[in-house]
């Protein structure tokens, strides 16, 4: 039998080619093929049009939650679940079926948003109305099961992070989930092209048990390469931010309230804004995000908008090296082509840093940097806006952005992550000057850094790559422009 | 070699298609200027020091100098060398090409002030003044003696930051530093300038004793030798008494709580003399 096996092989490699033209269905095979798959698909649209249908026509349907049930809950505190099942649990009055669906799904939502758990499933058990009840079966008495598999309580990782332009490798610890209410403690050391060393300690939680509210602690001590100033940052200090997760906007808030202590250590840079600033510095700061985000895919996104504004006021302490009132504003917004099986994004960033106190000058480690593969195209990294002896000094204005057209690869399928990709780019960085802010803004009008480009990317769930044949159209003489081939890996993009 | 094809090196050569002047830098940077000839070619030089502060001399001049001993001696030595005087202007006024600007050490290459900052017309030369070097004289004795100001007396000055801790001559430290954080981070700079930590490493493996007993001794050494270059001053080369003036001076009038300061007191007739040097500048 063995051998007939084998010879059996032997003969489909030989015979490859001519196996492969069998294999191939005929056309009325393929006909039947596609005519199943389109009764499968209609089986299935049937199935969920009953469902849709069935809770349409009892979406009014009086229902009591007599109780609600959670199996694995020893993990958590009975006050934190409590807080999660408040909107099944408020009232003993009878809710339409819409409500309890919308509270069970709420529900399922803080556990998953708080990554709680491994796997939920919700069952939704009847149960008969006791003898005593005084609703003369006007309503239906339902218990929802929340069948859940916790997450692991303590995990240990290795791998490695791909961010705008840089890559690294990180060891972590988690322990998720500490105290029974959605804390969770993590350690990590990260390693990598930029990062020479990173420790941080995350300690998150969700404020007063409610998943839409988290609070966020970070401790961290690293030290990073900056290699547009020719120097090197070790940054020591800790970070609060509070910021919220709606499930019904899109419109989210974040607060954060830094403290660092900062050392700028020049590792070669002959400029004398450089050599000025090196040392030490203490900087605390309080900053404000408004977020507004509607789009499908935050890589590669072919409907919703995306809009943040946000401020950083660092002053409030006389020991702020550098005071600054600060102010960013980014847009980006898709359009959907299908006559040419394309779509558009269209990208916008501004901002503004503004000295505070007697300084006639802002910090270069605050000040704002733009270009690179992920940002204006076709220039280097950080390699727009005025420069001092090769080193890249930042700007306190600025404004960039880009139209991208994103196509599907002709003859390949429109699910692929391949696509084709189209752009162009402009960026302006200016200083300002205090004194003569007419000027400053004057700058900002004229002479933009302009770049065109084509190319392919690859649109993978934790990050967008793109590989693009790049050409400056105009540019300044400082800029360090980039012609040719250029590569971009990350997770923003202009 | 892979040829770039004609068509696209074409294509480079033609973009960018406009280019823009450079942008402008804003930044101002406040510099000690030293008096003299302001020269119209672009050859300056910056001095890198710590810190800067004024000194009113017998004359009722405000001179503006380093605060630290190595720095003033480069000072005077360059100011003598390119025939300039002190900065006597708070930065504001320009009156030569050359001046003297406060760093952090971490400006400099090696982490360690006084730096020189050359510019020659579109370059720049950044030149570490404490790195070792040969001495260039021929005479013995000056040799000798340039050997024992530009190592004996730094290592001592670099004992005296590590036991007596006069922060206060650090650019960092005159700002609002509300936690002291940057003494502890000195002292663990200060350790490895000139290479002290890798010259004297039994001194930070035991415990900080170790390192006072060794500043004790050196401090013995410095007196004996202080007298010898006391008696000795009117005949020293040019650039060893400026490098000597830098130490008598600073330790006499800003760090005379100091066991150096306390050492250098008993030397009225080499204080004389040094600030009389400091004053023809």
């Amino acid at each position: 039998m063995s051998l007939d096996h084998e010879e059996d092989m032997l003969d489909r490699l030989s015979r490859s080619k001519s196996s492969l033209d069998q294999n191939k269905p005929s056309k009325e095979e393929q006909a039947l093929r596609d005519l199943q798959l389109e009764k499968e698909q209609l089986i299935i649209q049937q199935n969920k049009q009953y469902l849709e249908d069935l809770f349409k026509d009892n979406a009014t349907q009086p229902i009591k939650i007599k109780n609600v049930q959670i199996t694995n809950s020893q993990d958590f505190r009975d006050s934190f679940l409590q807080a999660q099942f408040k909107s099944l649990l408020t009232t003993n009055k009878p809710i339409t079926l819409t409500q309890m669906l919308d509270s069970v799904e709420s529900v399922s939502t803080s556990f998953i948003k708080l990554n709680l758990v491994e796997n939920l499933l919700v069952t939704i058990n009847p149960i008969q109305p006791s003898l005593f009840s005084r609703d003369n079966g006007s309503s239906i008495n339902l218990v929802p099961i929340f069948n859940i598999i916790p997450i692991k309580k303590f995990s240990a990782k290795t791998g490695t992070n791909i961010g705008n332009g840089e890559g690294d490798g990180y060891i972590q610890f988690q322990l998720r989930n500490l105290l029974g209410g959605g804390e969770n403690l993590t350690f990590d050391a990260t390693t990598g092209t930029k990062t020479k060393s990173s420790y941080l300690l995350n300690y998150n939680t969700p404020i007063l048990n409610n998943a839409d509210y988290i609070n966020e602690n970070l401790f961290y001590i690293n030290t990073r390469k900056l290699d547009h100033l020719q120097s090197e940052v070790t940054t020591q200090g800790f970070s609060n931010k509070i910021y919220t997760q709606y499930d019904h906007s899109k419109l989210n808030h974040e607060f954060i309230v830094e403290n660092f202590w900062k050392i700028l250590q020049n590792k070669g840079s002959k400029s004398l804004t450089i050599l000025n600033q090196s040392g030490s510095q203490l900087k605390s700061s309080i900053i404000y995000n408004l977020i507004y985000d509607s789009r499908n895919n935050v890589h590669l996104p072919n409907m919703g908008r995306y809009f943040r504004f946000g401020m950083e006021y660092s002053g409030l302490f006389k020991f702020n090296k550098y005071p600054f009132i600060k102010s960013i504003v980014e847009s980006q917004f898709t359009y959907k082509l299908p006559a040419l099986s394309s779509s558009l994004i269209v990208t916008n960033k501004a901002g503004i840093i503004y000295p505070l106190g007697d300084k006639s000058q802002t910090s270069v480690l605050d000040r704002f940097y733009i270009g690179g593969p992920n940002d204006v195209r076709s220039f280097t990294l950080n390699g727009l806006g005025p420069k001092d002896y090769n080193s890249s000094l930042g700007g306190d204005i600025f404004l960039n952005g880009g139209v991208s057209l994103i196509s599907n690869i002709p003859g390949v399928s429109s699910d692929s992550n391949f696509k084709l990709h189209n752009f162009i780019n402009y960026g302006k960085l200016v200083s300002m000057n205090k004194n003569d802010l007419t000027t400053s803004f004057k700058k900002l009008t004229n002479q933009y850094s302009i770049s065109i480009g084509f190319g392919i990317l690859y649109n993978h769930p934790m990050a967008r790559f793109e590989l693009n044949f790049v050409l400056p159209v105009t540019a300044n003489r400082t800029d360090s422009i980039r012609k040719g081939i250029q590569y971009g890996i990350g997770v923003t993009f202009l | 070699m892979v040829k770039v094809p004609e068509p696209i090196e074409r294509l480079f050569d033609t973009v960018p298609i406009i280019t823009y002047p450079k942008e402008e830098i804003i930044d101002h940077i406040d510099q000690f200027y030293f008096e003299g000839e302001n020269k119209t070619n672009d050859d300056s030089f910056k001095l890198g020091v710590h810190q800067v502060i004024p000194y009113q001399g017998s004359d009722e001049r405000i001179r503006y100098i380093p605060n630290d001993p190595i720095s003033l001696g480069y000072a005077l030595w360059l100011a003598h060398k390119n025939n300039l005087k002190l900065p006597t202007k708070d930065g504001k006024g320009q009156s030569s090409n050359n001046s003297i600007i406060q760093l952090s050490y971490h400006a400099a290459p090696d982490q360690q002030l006084p730096i020189l900052i050359e510019d020659s017309n579109e370059s720049r030369n950044i030149i570490s003044l404490t790195a070792v070097k040969k001495s260039d004289h021929t005479n013995i004795e000056s040799k000798l003696i340039t050997d024992l100001i530009d190592s004996k007396f730094i290592d001592l000055w670099i004992l005296c930051l590590l036991n007596e801790h006069p922060n206060h001559i650090f650019k960092d430290e005159d700002e609002d530093d509300l936690f002291h954080l940057n003494k502890y981070y000195n002292s663990y700079e200060v350790a490895n300038w000139k290479a002290f930590k890798i010259r004297y490493p039994n001194l930070f493996q035991i415990s900080g004793t170790s390192i006072k007993t060794f500043y004790k001794s050196e401090l013995k050494s410095f007196n004996q030798n202080l007298q010898l270059l006391s008696s000795n001053f009117i005949n020293l080369d040019m650039s060893l008494k400026l490098k000597l003036v830098g130490y008598v001076i600073i330790f006499d009038k800003y760090l005379s709580d100091t066991e150096i300061g306390i050492i250098i007191k008993n030397y009225p007739s080499l204080i004389k003399s040094s600030y009389k040097l400091l004053e023809k500048y």
